[in-house]
């Protein structure tokens, strides 16, 4: 191939990889990041590198979502990236350490070597990455942690393969969200890949062996019922959780810290938030006490329902953070009468979908459970009250919502029935855990409300209707979770550091 | 602005203080700073020169065509250049202070060493 040919191709290709940008952004600045991708690119290269891949697409999405002039977020996940390392190369070291190995025969279940799942292979990974943190350039030390996340998303499809166990996915869900904020935390655009200080490589390495020891210790106070290391799905997650829960405590209070002392604190504040996420996916206590079949006009609250409602809260915490722009940044149009509009929108066709499952549900079981009737009756309210005008516009964003709802309530149904499409065998309780679909809905709808009701200052056309919807949301969240908020043991932790950070970003100055 | 700046927004600023510079040109000056240490990708360039350009630290000089391809060249502006200004002596007293006590602690080990003799 002539070198003008190859230079064609690689254009072609680089152009290709420019659609994770905005069209706007693509036509006022492609041509320009083109020429500097093929001034950059040795004669005759026709493929882009994959360094130059993840770049232009992470860069693109970022421009799409604006993150870019978002105040002390790159600097957050600086903050964030050690911490987050350390805690799943402790995770990883904790449960190789003391859940991995198996009493033999273990109910003739095959295993892995002697351990009771793949798990041990993700967690040498992690385990090489946090060293690698420890003794490497960020250059090098980098790929080690997106390797670590390779092999921990790969343990679900080798399960079924090999016939062997893989750990929880709330487990490794966690890490891979722990790894995504270490990968990010280390890339060019926080530190420009420089090396980290002896003080910080010193901390990562002592932090994972007190994490694994920590969490060891917090099971050896709090053993599982039945006693010794029980098994991964309640002992690990909820001991590991309060492990998690107290390291993303204590980020929150060096971000108050930093504010008494009248230092920036915003990135620890956004360090605290990113790390609450993933956090917020281990931890909650024993939910087998959470049935209430007695009660049957609220759906099942468990594991599910907490899991969702605190990656909810995190993210609401992000979104309140995110108001804040850079110094010079254009300021966002305040949240109004069309925000609260587009979030009636997402409730009724959250309403939509779950109705479309709960249909066909109904007639198989002959009859509805009033807590799926009163779910969606909760979230046709909410949409009436936030009053999005009827148009075409509104319809087709109903629909659109009605399909992710549906999508979001067949996979819980899935997951509810071992991941299996077939053999239905406890309709009613998959019923009960579909409903909990409705707490993204609400959650949203109670951030817009209460972002339209601080940027209206109550102004009656727009704040009645914002308030009666943060009534209404805030409300029926409260009746679902407050009689069984004490089961949420170290995922509280996380949501009063998110509190924290909400509160305390007033007064933050930025980095 | 009163905090500090990250490196890579540092050295980009650094790059563009002396004269207009294109991207490339950024970025080959920037490894040049940085002793080869930080080697901006193009995405994250221009995702950084952006917010510089919004808050109104770096602006557009003017544009070149140059074998078919364009060349943006940016510049510091002045605010741009107190800003990188203030940073640098903020950075070069740390180091000095750092300095004087490396130096203190020379001394001491060398009185330790007579001592020892």
């Amino acid at each position: 191939m002539s070198p003008d040919r190859a230079r064609g191709t690689l254009e072609r290709r680089y152009r290709r990889l420019l659609l994770a940008y905005a069209p706007p952004y693509r036509a006022a600045r492609g041509d320009e990041i083109v020429a500097t991708l093929l001034d950059l690119a040795p004669p005759g290269r026709r493929t882009p590198r994959p360094g130059e891949v993840a770049d232009l697409v992470l860069s693109g999405v970022r421009q799409r979502l604006g993150v870019g002039s978002i105040a002390g977020l790159d600097a957050g996940f600086t903050v964030a990236a050690p911490v987050a390392l350390t805690l799943a190369a402790g995770i990883s070291a904790y449960a190789w350490w003391r859940v991995e190995p198996a009493p033999s025969p273990l109910g003739g279940l095959p295993l892995f070597g002697e351990f009771r799942t793949l798990g041990p292979i993700a967690y040498a990974c992690w385990l090489v990455a946090a060293v690698g943190r420890a003794i490497l350039r960020p250059r090098l030390s980098r790929p080690l942690v997106a390797i670590a996340i390779a092999a921990t998303l790969a343990l679900p499809l080798l399960a079924p393969v090999t016939g062997i166990d893989r750990p929880p996915l709330w487990v490794l869900m966690a890490l891979v969200g722990f790894g995504l904020i270490a990968h990010l935390g280390t890339g060019p655009r926080a530190t420009g890949g420089a090396a980290p200080s002896t003080e910080e490589r010193l901390s990562v390495a002592a932090g994972v062996v007190a994490v694994a020891v920590s969490a060891s210790t917090v099971t050896l106070i709090w053993p599982p019922v039945g006693g010794g290391w029980g098994y991964y799905y309640q002992p690990t997650i909820s001991r590991v959780g309060v492990v998690v829960g107290a390291a993303v405590a204590s980020v929150a209070v060096i971000a108050l810290l930093r504010l008494v002392q009248r230092r920036p604190a915003v990135d620890w504040l956004w360090a605290t938030v990113l790390l609450g996420l993933p956090s917020g996916w281990l931890g909650p206590f024993d939910t087998a006490g959470l049935r209430l079949a007695a009660d049957r006009s609220v759906p099942h609250f468990g594991r599910l329902a907490q899991v969702l409602l605190a990656s909810c809260v995190a993210a609401a915490a992000m979104v309140w953070l995110a108001q804040r722009r850079s110094p010079g940044a254009p300021a966002r149009p305040p949240a109004g009468r069309g925000s609260l509009a587009a979030a009636g929108v997402a409730a009724l066709g959250c309403a939509l979908g779950l109705a479309a499952f709960f249909v066909p549900a109904a007639v198989v079981l002959r009859g509805l459970p009033m807590h799926a009737v009163l779910t969606v009756g909760v979230l046709v309210l909410v949409g009436a009250v936030a009053g999005p005008a009827p148009s075409r516009r509104t319809g087709w964003g109903i629909l659109a919502t009605a399909a992710a709802a549906l999508a979001g309530a067949l996979v819980v149904a899935v997951y509810d029935n071992g991941w299996s499409t077939t053999g239905w065998t406890d309709l009613p309780h998959t019923v009960a855990l579909v409903c909990t679909v409705s707490l993204v809905p609400l959650s949203a709808c109670a951030v817009t409300a209460a972002r339209v009701l601080r940027a209206t200052g109550g102004v009656r056309a727009v704040g009645g209707r914002a308030g009666a919807t943060a009534a209404l949301c805030v409300g029926w969240l409260g009746y679902l979770t407050l009689p069984y908020v004490l089961s949420w043991g170290p995922v509280l932790l996380v949501l009063a550091a998110c509190l924290v950070a909400v509160i305390a970003s007033r007064r933050a100055a930025a980095p | 602005m009163a905090t500090s700046l990250q490196e890579p927004t540092f050295l980009i600023m650094a790059a563009l203080a002396a004269e207009p510079r294109h991207g490339y040109g950024v970025i080959q000056d920037v490894a040049e700073l940085s002793d080869g240490r930080v080697v901006l990708r193009p995405g994250t360039l221009y995702g950084a020169l952006d917010r510089l350009t919004e808050q109104g630290l770096v602006a557009v000089d003017r544009e070149e065509i140059v074998d078919g391809r364009l060349r943006r060249y940016y510049r510091l502006t002045d605010s741009g250049a107190a800003v990188l200004s203030e940073e640098a002596r903020r950075l070069a007293t740390n180091a000095e202070a750092a300095v004087a006590r490396l130096r203190g602690r020379t001394r001491a080990a060398r009185r330790a060493t007579g001592e020892i003799a």
